[in-house]
């Protein structure tokens, strides 16, 4: 274990105290956090490569440059603890528990996806964890409300609510300051000002962008967020502020690399050098490296390692997923209520979809809908193999009761030869009419 | 027996506060006040500042709060002082309530119930007179339910709270202190009314009125109207708009072969044009012996002077009429009436 002390990393406001400056640093943390950050990086990395191949569709928001935020908090948040964010959710969405595979599968819109394909890049849920979200803002008051269930089931838990600093600006984010701060709420507010909403830059957004000030008669605390030490130790300041006195407003004070989305170039309202010389000066990544270097806590070539390492698998992880299934269209009128009281769902010309549920209906504790209830069903081309061996099994089943009722005797099987020729593997697939999920198809609409 | 509708919406609220610890109250002066229009009156003296909880005027905040302890398993119901006042929150309705079990497939549920009073009331112009169930019966995920009187106020609002899905509650302030005859059955702590499922006020066989909270009774004294005249009209109490049990609408046409809909709403893309379309698309269709006919609000913002307003809402005139030319002399009786 190491010690160092963190410089120029906070500011505080209407705080007495602000979070310790002298950090302790194992190896293990390091090395923990270390892998975390470049998992994030090269997922996003390799997202990013995704989509230019049109893999990925729709809006992709990538979070390079800004990994120690996440990275940094979640090491000193609870089991108890709650997290919402916007869109950019990926990393998020991995350090609450779901894998890289599920996360990059939801990407690609595959059955593996973490929301089974119908959410997409800014749809991610886990235990704990209540989404990314596509509406600006929309987030911070939901998450004040998951504070008021922590006060209200007295468990101890917080909520951690991050927006941007285009969201700061929402009239819904200074009514959730509001009322947080009138009913105590253990409530962690935190602004990650990577200092563009969209291609605006703060001075142009926001009248006064000291975000940790924002919250007026909310203490707040200004923290390099490219610092993971220093997030994490903010973190834990946090936490035992939220649960000993109420709300607090963090602001993250970070950078992003890339565009707002990958429709973005991210070059029109800021130079190439700008972005440039965040990379060299303040990357999360490569100065907590040196940090890592300087205490002595790894070497060089077991750091080098490590990055191979986690390129790698994050890269296969990533491949495999773009291998998965696509994501079957019965999934299209599946978990639409949690209790479904209507009849059928409407399709595009009639009434004729059955609500499928999928889920169990958890309360507050998302859980993942177990695998087994994810049918595997053929989709494409493989529809009519399955249905043609269906029909050959029924066939073949025919025969056999045709033999058994003709009472030829000693061989009670069909006879093999024939049906050996025909056959040209030997079925040792299960019957795909067994595992036909459980809907039928939609039948034409009445006439 | 006889109860109010207000009693109704606050024996249910009360009934179910006491029955799951995880349901709450809050809104804009639900505690102290004792509610704008009482409805949530005593209870926030019986069960203190966490189960009732006041809030700012702060709509899109406090909605969203809502919708985020239901997230987290808490089951708010979230009083609109009006319903008028929801646009300013109907983001988190929408995007944050009713989408959200399907975004995460199934992962979060949304258990939470936004009601408050809806429609036209009495003189108040414009922004705070319009009827808000086609607007918010367009969004699946929703369960939308338009209660007319106690029976259905309370049986309905109890299910409403214990239902695992995000419900939009539509009262009615102009009938808040009316009294209903009531069973005893309604009284009963665990009394209540299946979600989706519409109701026969009134028996009939010549043509079938639907409508749904206050034109219920509009239609329900055209009918007594229209029984002078010799003609039985059967009214449909919808009682849900969300999903629309177009079984009951469907075999009561069947019998009557004619269709009038009633509603206080605005008619371009109504509930009645929906109840249109959805015959269109059945056999019932054949059924018909007549065009289904809409009788609805006037097409424009509620006007303040008082017979201004009284004619921009479907009155018992309006109805008989409408009736009588679905009808086009068709009924025997009826015709004989008319001439």
């Amino acid at each position: 274990c190491s010690c160092l002390t963190l410089e120029n990393t906070f500011k505080c406001y209407d705080l007495e105290n602000g979070p310790t400056m002298d950090v302790e640093l194992s190896k293990d943390d390091a090395l923990s956090m270390y892998t975390q950050m470049l998992e994030c990086r090269r997922f996003e990395t390799v997202a990013g490569n995704y989509y230019k191949e049109r893999k990925i569709r729709g809006f992709c928001h990538l979070y390079n440059g800004q990994e120690a935020v996440a990275v940094g908090m979640k090491q000193r948040l609870r089991s108890c603890d709650s997290v919402i964010t916007a869109y950019r959710c990926h990393a998020w969405t991995y350090l609450m528990g779901v894998s890289l595979h599920e996360i990059m599968a939801e990407l690609f819109g595959v059955k593996t996806g973490c929301s089974r394909g119908k959410g997409g890049s800014m749809h991610m849920y886990g235990d704990r964890f209540y989404g990314g979200n596509g509406i600006v803002g929309a987030q911070v008051p939901l998450g004040a409300g998951i504070a008021l269930a922590h006060s209200y089931r007295k468990d101890n838990g917080v909520a951690v609510v991050l927006y941007g600093d285009g969201a700061a600006n929402q009239g819904q984010v200074f009514e959730s300051y509001n009322m947080a701060k009138l009913w105590c709420l253990p409530c962690i507010f935190v602004c990650e000002n990577n200092h563009y909403g969209m291609g605006t830059h703060v001075r142009r957004a926001s009248a006064m962008s000291e975000f940790y000030m924002r919250g007026q008669y909310i203490p707040g605390l200004w923290v390099d967020g490219n610092q993971v030490l220093a997030v994490r130790s903010a973190t834990q300041f946090a936490v035992e502020h939220a649960l000993n006195h109420g709300p607090i407003v963090l602001e993250m004070s970070t950078y992003r690399y890339v565009g707002h989305s990958m429709s973005d170039p991210g070059t029109s309202y800021r130079s190439r050098e700008e972005v440039q010389k965040a990379r060299e000066k303040r990357d999360p990544i490569t100065s907590f490296r040196s940090q890592i270097i300087a205490l002595c806590l790894a070497d060089e070539e077991e750091l080098k390692a490590l990055e191979d390492k986690t390129k790698k698998q994050v890269d296969s992880i990533c491949k495999k997923a773009s291998t998965d299934k696509e994501v079957e269209l019965h999934e299209l009128h599946t978990d639409i209520y949690a209790k479904n009281v209507d009849g059928k769902i409407r399709g595009v010309s009639g009434f004729h979809l059955e609500h499928i549920k999928l889920a169990e209906v958890c309360f507050g504790k998302p859980k993942k809908t177990p695998a087994c209830e994810i049918n595997d069903v053929p989709v494409g081309a493989a529809i009519d193999v399955a249905k043609a061996k269906e029909r050959k099994a029924k066939q073949d089943a025919k025969k056999a009761k045709d033999a058994k009722g003709d009472k030829k005797g000693a061989n009670s099987k069909p006879p093999k030869g024939e049906d050996g020729d025909k056959e040209a593997k030997p079925p040792v697939e299960p019957k795909p009419a067994a595992k036909t999920p459980p809907t039928k198809a939609p039948p034409a609409p009445k006439k | 027996k006889q109860m109010t509708v207000r009693d109704a919406l606050n024996s249910a609220l009360d009934d179910e506060l006491a029955r799951d610890d995880r349901v709450f109250i809050l809104g804009e002066e639900v505690a102290q006040y004792d509610g704008a229009y009482k409805i949530s009156r005593g209870l926030w003296k019986k069960y203190g500042d966490k189960r009732v909880i006041d809030t700012p005027i702060t709509e899109m905040g406090f909605a969203g709060i809502a919708v985020g302890a239901a997230m987290a398993g808490l089951r708010p119901v979230c009083e609109f002082m009006t319903w008028n006042f929801s646009m300013q929150a109907i983001d988190h309705i929408i995007n944050s309530a009713a989408k959200t079990f399907y975004m995460s497939a199934g992962a979060v549920n949304v258990p939470i119930v936004f009601r408050g009073p809806n429609g036209a009331a009495s003189g108040v112009a414009a922004q705070h007179s319009q009827c808000f169930a086609a607007w918010y019966a367009h969004c699946p995920g929703l369960k939308v339910i338009s209660p007319y009187d106690s029976e259905d106020a309370r049986g309905l609002l109890k299910a409403a709270i214990r239902d695992p899905d995000p419900v939009v509650f539509l009262e009615n302030e102009l009938v808040y202190g009316t009294a209903f005859p009531v069973d005893d059955k309604v009284a009963d702590k665990d009394f209540v009314v299946p979600i989706g499922k519409a109701k026969i006020m009134r028996p009939g066989k010549d043509i079938t009125l639907v409508a749904h909270s206050k034109a219920v009774e509009t239609s329900l004294l055209a009918a007594a109207e229209l029984a002078k005249k010799g003609i039985e009209a059967e009214v449909i109490n919808l009682r849900s708009i969300r999903p629309l049990d177009t079984a009951t609408i469907f075999a009561s046409v069947r019998k009557t072969h004619h269709l009038v809909t009633v509603e206080n709403g605005w008619p371009q893309h109504g509930v009645g044009a929906e109840i249109c379309a959805r015959i269109m698309e059945d056999q019932t269709f054949f059924e018909l012996d007549a065009p289904v006919w809409r009788c609805a609000g006037v097409d424009v913002p509620m006007p303040y002077a008082k017979t201004l307003e009284a004619h921009a809402l479907p009155r018992v005139q309006d109805l008989v009429e409408a009736v009588l030319k679905v009808l086009g002399g068709k009924t025997g009786k009826a015709a004989a009436a008319n001439k």
